[in-house]
């Protein structure tokens, strides 16, 4: 999941999106070309071990009703284009190769004609507009779903194929007149501190299970600040988080701090 | 025209050589796409007035394939050197070759990784001392143009830049 955020150097923003079915697999990955299309960004596309080798029904609409977001392509004259200026949401208009344009990419720090200039002014408002393009439309590619938060006390943050284990999880636990909400990450990059934030408000605790030793709860932890207590359900992988209902419920009243504790060593 | 290379290195003349040739081929120049990787020769993108991209290390050729896949009828030059293209991206050269979708690779080849301090590549001939080789080398070195024709390349061909033709 880090990996997939700072997988390379220099700084920037990606985004990164975790289906949880086969049906969200085709689903998200038109999802990704489209933001990956409209952003001039690359899309992580995360799916894990056990998504990756699901077999669910799918279906599949007709080609024509599938949205398609071309990238935006400059309609200005070769002699007035410059490759890497923007109108302010910091995504720059392409031209065509072989249009005459010349224009000119490169991984280098390059100002808006596109060619390198080495100045810590042009790095900066570079790296700014790599951040912002994302950064500013953060709430439109923050994909999440959520199911009762209105009254709950604990909130259960997950992603990928651990989002359905939460799922019937957070079902058992309603059933028992347990407060419990659910957050389900489909975009985990840009990583949804504002929602986060307005839930740590209203909210006791924040339970994130995971199918890693714990990755994504730093970040939850992080966002929530110290208003609602965060608590890991870390599970090394191999099986289904068997002792979850133990972690969700119990943990939260024994008051443990987040950390690497792994699912199976629980009681059950 | 300045330029970053080193007096005496031969990615200048290679330059020389082919943008006179692309004057003497009478090509329609916004046809052109010249993509590179990372190292000396990978800054000849940013020295013409082509379409031009300088690439992430090694992934020149993919780069261009894509173009290529994309626009069939741009021509598109791959121009690197030769750790780019035989070391981080030897895979995609060979791909290359086997696939032959009309991709025209220019590989200047200085047998070592010289941007970044003179280390041992692929391309270095055994024995040879560098800054990662202080005892000699000690691997056969490639055989690019057999390479490429061993994976199936239409056309290959090999010339130094100690000898060109003066116009």
């Amino acid at each position: 999941m880090m990996q997939a955020r700072w997988g390379s150097h220099g700084d920037y923003e990606i985004i990164a999106l975790c289906p949880n079915s086969p049906q969200e697999c085709f689903d998200l990955t038109i999802q990704a070309f489209n933001f990956s299309e409209e952003f001039r960004v690359p899309v992580m596309f995360m799916m894990d071990e056990v998504v990756g080798h699901m077999t669910e029904k799918v279906i599949i609409p007709a080609a024509e009703q599938i949205e398609v977001v071309p990238r935006k392509h400059t309609q200005k004259p070769s002699h007035e284009y410059l490759p890497y200026e923007t109108n302010g949401d910091g995504v720059p208009e392409i031209a065509h190769a072989g249009d005459g344009y010349n224009f000119h990419v490169t991984g280098l720090t390059h100002d808006e004609h596109g060619y390198p200039n080495m100045t810590p002014q042009t790095q900066d408002k570079l790296v700014r507009r790599l951040q912002s393009k994302i950064t500013n439309a953060a709430d439109r590619i923050t994909l999440l779903e959520e199911e009762s938060l209105d009254d709950a006390e604990v909130v259960v943050v997950s992603y990928g194929i651990t989002s359905r284990v939460a799922q019937r999880a957070i079902e058992l636990a309603r059933q028992q007149g347990l407060r419990v909400g659910k957050l389900r990450l489909i975009t985990c990059w840009p990583f949804p501190e504002k929602r986060i934030r307005e839930l740590a408000a209203s909210t006791k605790a924040f339970v994130v299970p995971e199918l890693n030793l714990g990755q994504m709860v730093r970040e939850v932890e992080r966002a929530a600040a110290g208003k609602a207590k965060t608590y890991g359900v870390p599970h090394a992988g191999g099986s289904v988080h068997r002792s979850i209902r133990w972690n969700l419920f119990c943990a939260p009243i024994a008051c443990r701090t987040s950390g690497a504790r792994d699912a199976e060593s629980e009681p059950r | 025209m300045p330029h970053i290379w080193c007096p005496g290195c031969g990615i200048g003349t290679t330059v020389n050589c082919f943008a006179r040739a692309l004057i003497e081929s009478k090509i329609d120049l916004r046809s052109i796409a010249l993509v590179s990787g990372i190292g000396c020769t990978g800054r000849v993108a940013g020295y013409v007035k082509l379409d031009s991209f300088h690439t992430t290390h090694g992934r020149a050729i993919p780069f261009a394939t894509g173009l290529k896949l994309a626009n069939p009828k741009l021509n598109v030059v791959v121009y690197s050197g030769d750790g780019d293209l035989s070391a981080i991206g030897g895979n995609h050269l060979i791909h290359a070759a086997r696939r032959n979708i009309d991709l025209k690779v220019i590989c200047v080849n200085n047998l070592i990784y010289a941007t970044t301090g003179g280390q041992t590549a692929p391309t270095t001939p055994g024995h040879a001392i560098t800054s990662t080789s202080p005892y000699g080398t000690c691997e056969p070195a490639f055989n690019l143009p057999h390479l490429v024709e061993a994976a199936g390349a239409v056309y290959v061909a090999r010339w130094t830049t100690f000898r060109i033709q003066l116009y």
